[in-house]
């Protein structure tokens, strides 16, 4: 036993209700780890939205900005052996009609 | 130019074809069934569910008012099944009857055409109907959830095409049509996002019933009950509609899901679309001013952590499964593969809960938690099955290599031209190719490259076909190899073989 009825009660119905049905209070932030069973996180503090906001972008500017990078430098760089596959790609295709764009087919 | 379709097969081995793809959609509606009966399930549990009644007024908070989308999904559902159950009788007539009571069944059809072919077309349009009639309804919540938050979803779907770009790009040798891995974004989305919300939502429906009459002799063994049963019910439900999404496009495109690679990619594709519907489900559950919080969650940490590293795994066991000869290894791949990923969503629900208990005494700043502590708690979670995604995705490209690299150099020995020498070591170099990519993009634009993107994959189709065809459980989903050689040597420009094309033959007979 551990407490009485009320007591009892009342623990049960407000872990049940924020894990199941719960819906955060407008006044406080969803700072918790995010939960993958439909249900709203028990933990519940004062979150930095302006902080995760940036970051998302931040991390998805980095992403685009290194691949951009990366593609960049891969059409600058001289490389011999890049320049035998676009020569020998040429070979391939030299043999039958040239490449026509989409708006001549 | 004339560019023969993909599979191609020659008019002789068509019906064989035409049967099996007739067979995978009948594996297709037995798993519809199975969605259709593990919802029945759910609903009878919580129509025994006790009424939520207590000496205390607190339980009236159970009681919330049942969501429209849930009801209309409650009560399409259900007339979805008498659709299907008319259908069926359709199906038997004109299974019993024969063709003639077939045009009658199925009405006026158009004219032309053998009656066989007819009372064909009328199965097949029975059965598509049948498993529209029991999928369909599913789709109505996440459509709810996605039109009420259409401007954070125009937030979300940079991030996951990026991210189904990337997935895309992962196959490093032969890949899936981009149509399959959009497929499975789809049925991520709708349907087994659809399954899962009406699963969950039942669950939440039943559980404070069954909570409440117990005695109250224990009450907080009560709570771990309920922290254990909701993960572990929704892990079982969530991942069982998004690997019922891959085996649906493995029965009914057998020709491209070869091994692990590709059945781990379809997986991780029918996740990103479960990501991108349950973001969406989040994002209309908690006060706007929270948003980004789940978006750095869900979407940046989250993206290929969880869903995506859960169901690919699940991918992985179909998609192995398809050379095993036999029926029990097959089953027990599978479900090994389902297995995982349930654990894991189990698993990674459980524990990152837990870890959220300590975060604030590990970080005493807000913000550092966020940046640190939560990519940090979501590794420790679930860094053990993103590895090993890793580790097989490793594996199945390395045994592709071994496979191509053989196929590769008896096609250039056989001297058709399909495969030069030359052109060996490029096909088997996937950071070769890429750089060959945008280079010709470079020079050539768009057009060269699809065109150049076109050939190699149709070289490297030709080359794992051959290397399947050889395998011991080589089966008649493997397509001819001549009309893949004809693609190949049609994309090259190069004079093809005396063989008459395989396309204007089938629109004759059309």
């Amino acid at each position: 036993m551990t407490g009485s009825f009320a007591v009892r009660m009342i623990t049960l119905t407000t872990a049940t209700t924020a894990l199941v049905l719960g819906t955060p209070s407008p006044a406080s932030a969803q700072c918790a780890a995010p939960t993958y069973h439909g249900g709203i996180p028990l933990w519940i503090g004062e979150c930095p939205e302006t902080v995760a906001g940036g970051a998302s972008a931040v991390v998805w500017a980095v992403g685009i900005a290194v691949a951009g990078a990366w593609i960049a430098y891969a059409l600058s760089r001289p490389d011999p052996r890049e320049a035998g596959d676009l020569e020998l790609i040429d070979q391939v295709f030299s043999h039958g009609q040239p490449i026509k764009s989409e708006d001549d087919r | 130019m004339t560019v023969p379709s993909e599979a191609g097969p020659p008019v002789p081995t068509a019906e064989p074809h035409r049967n099996a793809s007739w067979a995978g959609l009948v594996g297709v509606i037995t798993l519809a069934l199975v969605l259709t009966a593990t919802y029945i399930v759910a609903q009878v549990i919580a129509w025994a569910a006790p009424e939520p009644v207590s000496r205390s007024a607190f339980v009236k908070h159970f009681l919330l008012p049942e969501p429209v989308p849930f009801r209309v999904t409650r009560i399409l559902l259900p007339i979805g099944w008498g659709v299907a159950a008319l259908l069926c009788l359709v199906l038997l007539r004109t299974r019993r009857n024969g063709p003639r009571e077939a045009q009658h069944a199925a009405g006026p059809l158009k004219a032309g055409g053998a009656p066989g072919m007819r009372s064909e077309q009328t199965v097949q349009a029975c059965r598509l109907g049948i498993l529209g009639a029991l999928l369909a309804p599913f789709t109505i919540m996440p459509l709810s959830v996605m039109v009420g938050n259409v401007p954070q979803m125009l937030f979300c779907l940079p991030p996951t095409l990026a991210a189904l770009l990337l997935v895309h790009r992962v196959q490093l040798y032969r890949r899936m049509p981009g149509w399959l891995l959009a497929s499975g974004l789809g049925w991520g989305a709708l349907i087994g996002g659809g399954f899962g919300l009406v699963m969950i939502t039942w669950m939440q429906r039943s559980v404070p019933g069954y909570f409440t009459s117990g005695s109250w002799e224990r009450p907080l063994d009560g709570v771990r009950e309920l922290y254990t049963l909701f993960p572990l019910h929704t892990a079982v439900v969530t991942e069982v509609g998004k690997a019922a999404g891959v085996a649906v496009l493995f029965l009914l495109f057998r020709r491209h899901i070869d091994g692990i690679v590709s059945g781990l990619v379809l997986g991780a594709a029918v996740a990103l679309g479960y990501n991108f519907m349950e973001t969406a489900y989040y994002l209309n559950l908690v006060n706007p001013d929270h948003h980004f919080t789940q978006l750095w969650d869900r979407q940046v940490v989250g993206l290929f952590t969880t869903h995506v590293a859960f169901t690919a795994l699940a991918g992985a066991g179909i998609g192995a499964a398809r050379w095993l000869p036999s029926r029990r290894d097959r089953l027990l791949t599978s479900g090994g593969g389902l297995l995982a990923a349930v654990g894991g969503h189990f698993e990674t629900d459980v524990v990152l809960m837990r870890l959220d208990g300590h975060r604030a005494d590990w970080f005493a700043d807000e913000a550092l938690g966020l940046l640190v502590g939560i990519p940090a708690m979501t590794v420790v979670a679930t860094g053990v099955f993103v590895a090993l995604c890793v580790l097989i995705l490793r594996r199945g490209l390395k045994a592709q290599a071994a496979g191509l690299t053989d196929a590769l150099i008896t096609e250039a020995a056989s001297g058709r031209g399909a495969v030069t020498e030359l052109e060996i070591g490029l096909l088997l170099s996937p950071r070769r190719r890429l750089l060959l990519e945008l280079r010709v993009w470079r020079r050539d634009g768009t057009a060269g490259l699809r065109h150049l993107v076109r050939l190699q994959q149709a070289q490297l189709d030709l080359a794992t076909q051959q290397w399947h065809r050889r395998r011991a459980g080589a089966d008649s989903f493997i397509p001819e190899e001549e009309p893949l050689r004809e693609r190949v040597l049609e994309l090259k420009g190069t004079p093809s073989s005396p063989r008459p094309p395989a396309l204007p033959e089938r629109k004759a007979l059309s």
